[in-house]
């Protein structure tokens, strides 16, 4: 139990991490757009070059903030922090107050072991559509995903193989997941959180069942950050 | 959905349940129960511009890392002291202050608690200490934990915007003028307790005014510079929200030095992206619920049962009045908009009430039930900080509400007060919802109506032309000219349109009276 918790405090400081680059990341690439499309209205050239290439930045901007809200989400259940009507988990005596959350977090388990199946399911059905910028027509005349279609072909077809992407696509396909473009790979983190919320409910489930046969019970402050 | 899994997941809400896990099962539950209906379809919806793809979204996450940064650093000392020296000269002065601080803060951290900690835990001492009464000291300040909700960039505003699928900018404007009745309305009220009560009143001096003012220079231009960026064109609302963010963070770490790069910015980041990782986790899964609402068609059906009892649009307000306040008691504010919102907004449309009035009586609601008995969430954190019995509280917060009532009758009986600044700033552009010539009101079903369009989910939406990246961007073409492309200003002044272009009037005029239905 204690590894468990041990394990679990340490990805929860991982999760922190990632959150924080992400988010100032974001911070400065919508900065950096602001000021540079500024710039590009009176004239100035470069900056028109340099906001050209931020094409990318938008859809960074959107998906940031899925990975956010996600590992926010991840993190509010490790803090225990997610909103919910809590008047009777407040004025419930200890050993109340374990039973509730031992209820209410195996529930919240289940919910989120069964929202990671159909967001799942949703990717999956997302990542069947190849877009005409990841296809090359192969020689059968069928359209092959720019990773999986010979380097000759790629070169034809006028695209060049995103080989950070490819190399992700290969190690997801482990998993079952055959991902069309970087952006439906990133929908993962959906179900992903939603899987790994679903296993930090459960141990505290868990944990409040112990303290309930062992009747200790830990104050408010155990088990967070 | 059976009865008794209803009850159940009514009881797992009450007994504490996450209420992400609460929606995200009712979802589940439901589409199970609709026969040719996956639940994948509505799950997709997360992945549209309902919310992953939505502009608005990514400014949640940088308003609300704002709001804690001000929060941790040495913005409240400096606004109370800044406030103090402006206005401690006024009958109830301290009040005051108390007031337009809160408002201030509210404003950046969205009503989350944060002011009634900050700002409640700074004032409420001194409160006392003014001689104020107890519950006079308790209510104000809980009272302000919700006070700034109307004032851009608060953040439950966004989210009504993302929900109820209309302009974020134009909603700001709506609710300046509401936003400025409620807090003179408390404001009018610690005058009078102030001069009831013969409080002491500190004298106005001048360079002391001034050396506040200069001290907190930085804070103050805050909202200025935010506001004059996003209606001057110059930054898009992601932009302004990024501005915000890379603003308080160069202030509070390199200009006062009252946070620490590298000792409270991680915890910051953390604490604040675990409150936006609880709302868009109710965001996301309340997606699926509204999903159902709508193919079930349940708007629908309470207007057809509403039909009968309400006739006019005054009667509708009222009942919405009434039923939103329960929801305020009973829900928190994020839950109730992402759950109620696409309820209501249909119906509101079929009474011709203006969307943007529609959200800032919505968002008036859900401040005054931020402090409503039984479950008002800042009634349970101005116990918890200022260690008093909920009851207390109850019975601290009563004249205020009554107070923050009555400028919500004002403010829902007379629309102008919502729509009249959003009309005013819109004039020098395209006015999407003037009447047509030929064709009835817009408050008549019968009409066209482009807002009606936006929000209803067969038509055509124009935030899908915003975010598609092949799409036309309607904001770009405001704040922009670029050649070749649309100027919507210079459409409303040539007599003809070109031919190839984008035609709104023409769209208005030429739809079918079923395109809204």
């Amino acid at each position: 139990m204690k590894f468990l918790q041990r394990l679990d405090r340490k990805l929860a400081r991982g999760e922190a991490a990632i959150a924080s680059t992400v988010l100032l990341v974001m911070i400065f690439v919508a900065a950096a757009q602001a000021t540079l499309r500024n710039l590009t209205n009176v004239d100035v050239e470069w900056a028109n070059l340099v906001l050209e290439r931020m094409s990318w930045a938008d859809s960074f901007l959107q998906k940031g903030t899925l990975w956010l809200a996600f590992f926010g989400a991840s993190l509010s259940t490790y803090d225990e922090k997610h909103i919910a009507i809590d008047v009777l988990p407040r004025l419930a005596p200890p050993r109340g107050k374990q039973l509730l959350r031992a209820i209410v977090n195996t529930f919240a388990s289940v919910t989120c072991f069964y929202l990671g199946r159909v967001f799942w399911l949703s990717v999956l059905n997302n990542a069947q559509e190849i877009p005409l910028e990841y296809s090359v027509l192969g020689a059968s005349d069928q359209m092959i995903h720019v990773c999986d279609a010979p380097p000759n072909l790629v070169v034809d077809a006028g695209l060049s193989r995103p080989d950070l992407f490819c190399a992700v696509r290969d190690a997801l396909e482990v998993f079952g997941a055959q991902m069309s473009t970087p952006d439906v790979a990133l929908q993962l983190i959906v179900p992903a959180m939603f899987m790994f919320m679903s296993f930090r409910f459960i141990s505290r489930a868990i944990a409040a069942v112990v303290a309930l046969i062992t009747k200790q019970y830990p104050d408010e402050a155990e088990g967070k950050g | 959905m059976d009865t008794l899994w209803i009850v159940l997941l009514v009881t797992l809400a009450l007994l504490g349940a996450p209420l992400f896990a609460i929606f995200g099962a009712a979802s589940m539950l439901l589409f199970a129960g609709l026969p040719d209906t996956s639940i994948t379809g509505a799950a997709n919806d997360v992945f549209s511009e309902k919310f992953a793809d939505s502009p608005l979204l990514v400014t949640i996450p940088l308003f609300t890392f704002a709001g804690y940064v001000l929060a941790e650093s040495g913005t409240p000392h400096r606004l109370v002291k800044l406030s103090r020296a402006w206005l401690g000269w006024m009958p109830g002065g301290l009040a005051m202050v108390c007031l337009m601080a809160s408002a201030f803060f509210t404003t950046f951290t969205g009503g989350s608690g944060i002011t009634i900690v900050a700002i409640g835990g700074l004032l409420y001492p001194a409160l006392l200490a003014d001689k104020y009464k107890e519950n006079f000291s308790l209510g104000l300040v809980t009272t302000g934990g919700s006070l700034g909700l109307l004032f851009p960039p608060s953040v439950p505003m966004i989210i009504y915007g993302v929900v109820a699928g209309i302009m974020i900018e134009k909603l700001f404007l709506a609710g300046l003028i509401p936003g400025i009745i409620t807090v003179a309305a408390l404001a009018t009220y610690s005058s009078i307790t102030g001069i009831k009560a013969k409080m002491v009143r500190t004298k106005f001096d001048a360079p002391d005014a001034i050396k506040t003012l200069w001290e907190a220079k930085w804070e103050a231009l805050l909202p200025v510079a935010l506001l004059g960026g996003m209606y001057s064109g110059l930054m898009r609302i992601h932009e302004a929200a990024a501005f915000t963010a890379i603003y308080t963070l160069i202030i509070e770490v390199f200009v006062y030095r009252d946070v620490s790069f590298r000792k409270d910015l991680p915890r910051i980041i953390r604490e604040s992206m675990t409150l936006v990782g609880a709302i868009l986790a109710i965001l996301a899964t309340a997606i699926g619920f509204t999903a159902f609402l709508i193919q079930a068609r349940v708007p629908m059906m309470i207007l057809d049962a509403m039909e009968g009892l309400i006739q006019s649009q005054v009667m509708f307000l009222i009942a919405l009045n009434v039923f939103l306040i329960g929801v305020g008691m009973l829900m928190d504010i994020f839950s109730a908009i992402v759950v109620v919102v696409p309820l209501i907004v249909p119906i509101a449309q079929r009474f011709g009430v203006d969307p943007y009035h529609l959200g800032i009586v919505f968002l008036l609601n859900l401040e005054i039930g931020y402090m409503t008995p039984p479950v008002g969430l800042n009634l349970f954190i101005s116990s918890f900080r200022f260690n008093k019995p909920i009851t207390q509280l109850y019975r601290a917060v009563l004249p205020f509400i009554g107070l923050l009532g009555l400028a919500l009758i004002i403010v829902t009986y007379i629309p102008a007060l919502s729509t009249w600044i959003p009309n005013m700033m819109e004039s020098t552009a395209v006015d999407l919802d003037a009447p047509i010539e030929g064709v009835e009101d817009e408050g008549d079903a019968t009409g066209l109506d482009l807002d009606q369009l936006e929000g209803d989910d067969v038509g055509f939406d124009l935030d899908d032309l915003e975010v598609d990246d092949e799409g036309l961007d309607l904001d770009a073409l405001e704040g922009e000219e670029p050649e070749g492309e649309l100027d919507l200003d210079a459409l409303e002044e040539q007599d003809e349109e070109p031919q190839e272009e984008l035609d709104l009037d023409a769209l208005e005029a030429e739809g079918s009276p079923e395109d809204v239905q």
